[in-house]
């Protein structure tokens, strides 16, 4: 079977970076950026924490380089250790209750903490960002540009309202379910991958 | 649950997810909605989580690179520090060999010699803690401080330890000048970490310092971050609070029990020391060109060549480590001390006073912590406080004109929700710095149609300055770098009654990044009151992608805004 023409490549910067070449490392990172990111933050609303935390899993993993068996399962090991950092983040959070957190916050991240201590298959997988972008693109045009508008441009909901001649709370509901037929299109499309 | 109650509960749940304010009441439906039913949280989760992943996504767009290169310089400066760690541990041990070798200089001679024990733990074992005395009067020895200009021709070598290992054996005891194993760790400090990273680098080498970590003779912490702080809570009811990037070790006093040392190799401190009953002060404070005793509150910033010491109440006694006098300081007053050099105490002018407005409108930052600022808005504090203000941080809506008018400067953080101000805003007396396009419309700084007075840039890093001759250019001309990655900006056509002074390539005519009003000159609205200044840090993500470029573009607005 042929093998897949990015694979040379990681293998070889896996391997100089388990020599130390930063540069290396680097392109790992640059590579698997997006992925450790979308897990992250699938879990965390603050974008401080998240960034601090992509640090931490590529630090943990240059550190660990050596322990690292199967080359061609880096991004999963690299996913293992983003989830392992963010159970330790939400643990620790819960443990010290800094910031105060009210009841919402407290309900939102022992769910998250539990949905992750589950440790079924998605949970390990997190929300794939290929399919994501796939599915993007199959929405309808006027969903398809409000997300991108809104995510991807930053574009506030009060302009987008203003120009889609809503009111806001519209608006917010429009996206509510441009993110549920979002997430069902994921599921879907993971499901039917992981089949074939 | 009936159609309305779904209904509601949806309303919130989405102004939750879009980063609106709730009431507390609001929160508290909502967590008891969630609590009880389950097929609505697993819902209401998996919306968060795309929610998230989509952010996520579109961070990704635009600061891969950032991210890039801030692991890479991690994972350099991870090995760093811990250099950092065992170039001064090897400096203070050449010392220590140094004074063991002249007895005379630890022996009074005719007037009065001041001793001073400065500490450092050997991360290998045969340790010995290290007495770094001043020279008596009549001693013309003087000891080569610690700083990059003289420090040892030889390369900094990787602590010991295996290839890649950064744990090291345990320290000895402090004041052992034997070799000795590891003993109990007795807790000189308590180290509380508030944002950013901490590390702790003590016997088992490098590890991340969590809240409330117990601090023994010998350990040393790092923070690291241009909003990271953290609190050190010393012996006697002392306190040190750590801000930014910063590197500190820690001893014990062995002339008093009680007492402790700090050395701070880098960074910015500020100490709070009692008086103490006992033979001495109960903390003491020394960097690589200074030793500062007394009680009170001392601000300290250390860098490459010079500590400056700032005392904020009570007085304190410093030293240069190479000059034979101490002088006193009293509060008010500040001194620049060299490793050879320390000049005479200079009065601290009064700060002028800064307002920085903030609000709850989403700055694409997540929400700030329930007692804290935004990490966008504790980089501006930092950074107007740097210039000199004094900050005071008021929520825009509370803000009454009387308390503005004392005020020689007003920062809008993008977070105010400017739709909301109150129109006499617009006519205070007061220079005001505006961040965010719905303020340059509500304040007068533009008109408020939309692709004719304001409107959206597309991604850039870079902007042109127009007009270099003016202070608000900061002496920069040609195109700038302001930000780390292509970040989408807002760009304002003001009246030309502005000066414009930024624009970006390709811009419609008179869009510009950058403008400022002088007093008097007409607005939108009508006359400017003082100075205004309208500049394109319009949310967050913007202002912590700011390379140093742009922030010197920041400084020159503060100060022209400020200055009329």
């Amino acid at each position: 079977m042929e093998r897949p023409r990015s694979e040379p490549t990681e293998a070889s910067q896996l391997e100089r970076a388990r020599r130390g070449q930063v540069d290396a490392f680097a392109e790992l990172v640059r590579a698997h950026h997006p992925s450790v990111r979308v897990f992250l933050a699938a879990h965390l609303r603050d974008s401080a924490a998240i960034d601090d935390l992509v640090q931490d899993v590529f630090l943990r993993a240059f550190d660990r380089l050596g322990t690292l068996r199967d080359g061609t399962a880096f991004r999963a090991w690299l996913l293992g250790i983003a989830r392992n950092r963010l159970l330790e983040h939400l643990r620790e959070r819960l443990r010290s209750g800094l910031p105060a957190p009210d009841a919402l916050e407290l309900l939102l991240d022992r769910t998250q903490l539990a949905i992750l201590e589950g440790d079924d298959e998605e949970s390990r997988r997190g929300l794939e960002l290929e399919a994501l972008r796939q599915c993007i693109r199959r929405l309808p045009p006027v969903g398809a540009r409000l997300i991108r508008e809104h995510y991807f441009k930053g574009r506030p909901i009060t302009a987008l309202a203003a120009e889609e001649r809503k009111n806001e709370g519209a608006l917010r509901m429009t996206l509510l379910r441009l993110r549920e037929a979002l997430r069902e299109c994921v599921r879907r499309r993971v499901g039917a991958a992981n089949e074939s | 649950m009936s159609e309305d109650e779904t209904r509601r509960l949806e309303e919130l749940w989405t102004r939750f997810v879009a980063r609106e304010s709730l009431a507390k009441e609001e929160r508290a439906t909502l967590a008891a909605a969630l609590e009880r039913d389950e097929p609505l949280r697993r819902r209401m989760i998996g919306d968060l989580q795309l929610d998230g992943a989509l952010r996520a996504a579109g961070d990704i767009e635009h600061g891969q690179e950032d991210v890039v290169a801030a692991v890479t310089a991690l994972v350099t400066a991870a090995g760093k520090t811990e250099e950092v760690v065992a170039a001064v541990r090897r400096r203070l041990e050449e010392k220590a060999r140094a004074a063991a070798r002249s007895p005379a200089v630890l022996a009074r001679r005719g007037g009065r010699t001041a001793r001073f024990v400065a500490a450092a733990v050997l991360l290998a074992g045969g340790a010995a803690a290290l007495a770094l005395l001043l020279p008596g009067r009549d001693d013309a020895r003087t000891l080569a401080p610690m700083t990059a200009e003289n420090e040892p021709a030889a390369p900094l070598v990787p602590p010991e330890g295996a290839e890649g290992d950064r744990r090291s054996p345990a320290p000895a005891r402090m004041g052992s000048t034997t070799a000795a194993g590891p003993g109990p760790r007795a807790t000189v400090a308590r180290l509380e970490v508030i944002e950013g990273r901490a590390y702790q680098h003590g016997a088992d080498g490098r590890q991340r310092a969590a809240p409330a970590l117990a601090l023994a003779a010998g350990d040393w912490v790092s923070i690291s971050g241009p909003t990271a702080r953290a609190r050190l809570a010393g012996p006697g009811g002392s306190r040190v609070d750590l801000a930014g990037e910063v590197v500190a070790g820690l001893a014990g006093d062995p002339a008093q029990p009680e007492g402790a040392r700090l050395f701070l190799a880098h960074g910015r401190a500020t100490a709070t020391v009692p008086p103490s009953a006992a033979r001495g002060p109960i903390l003491v404070l020394a960097s690589p060109h200074a030793i500062i005793s007394g009680a009170g509150t001392v601000h300290l910033e250390v860098g490459t060549a010079v500590t400056r010491v700032e005392v904020r109440a009570g007085r304190a006694r410093v030293s240069a480590l190479g000059v034979q006098h101490a002088t006193e300081i009293q509060a008010g007053q500040f001194t620049l001390v060299r490793a050879d050099d320390l000049q005479p105490p200079r009065a601290q002018a009064t700060p002028r006073l800064a307002l920085l407005l903030v609000g709850p409108d989403d700055t694409k930052e997540g929400p700030p912590p329930a007692q804290g600022l935004r990490g966008s808005e504790e980089r501006l504090k930092a950074r107007l406080e740097r210039l000199g203000f004094q900050v005071d941080v008021v929520d825009a809506g509370a803000l009454s004109p009387d308390r503005a008018r004392a005020a020689a400067l007003m920062v809008l953080s993008p977070s105010v929700s400017s739709n909301r101000l109150d129109l006499r805003f617009a006519e205070l007396p007061v220079p005001m710095l505006v961040l965010e396009s719905t303020g340059f419309e509500q304040l007068g700084l533009t008109g408020a149609r939309w692709k004719r007075d304001l409107g959206s840039a597309p991604p850039l890093s870079e902007i042109v300055i127009e007009d270099p001759a003016h202070p608000l250019a900061a002496g920069l001309s040609g195109t700038v770098k302001v930000l780390a990655t292509p970040l989408n900006l807002r760009w304002a056509a003001p009246p030309a009654s502005a000066s414009l002074i930024a624009r970006y390539a390709g811009a419609p005519d008179q869009a510009g990044l950058l403008f400022g009003y002088e007093r008097g000159a007409a607005t939108a609205l009508g006359i400017a009151a003082a100075r205004r200044v309208g500049l394109f840090l319009g949310n967050g993500r913007v202002i912590r992608a700011l390379t140093e470029q742009g922030w010197r573009l920041f400084d020159a607005a503060v100060l022209w805004c400020a200055g009329g």
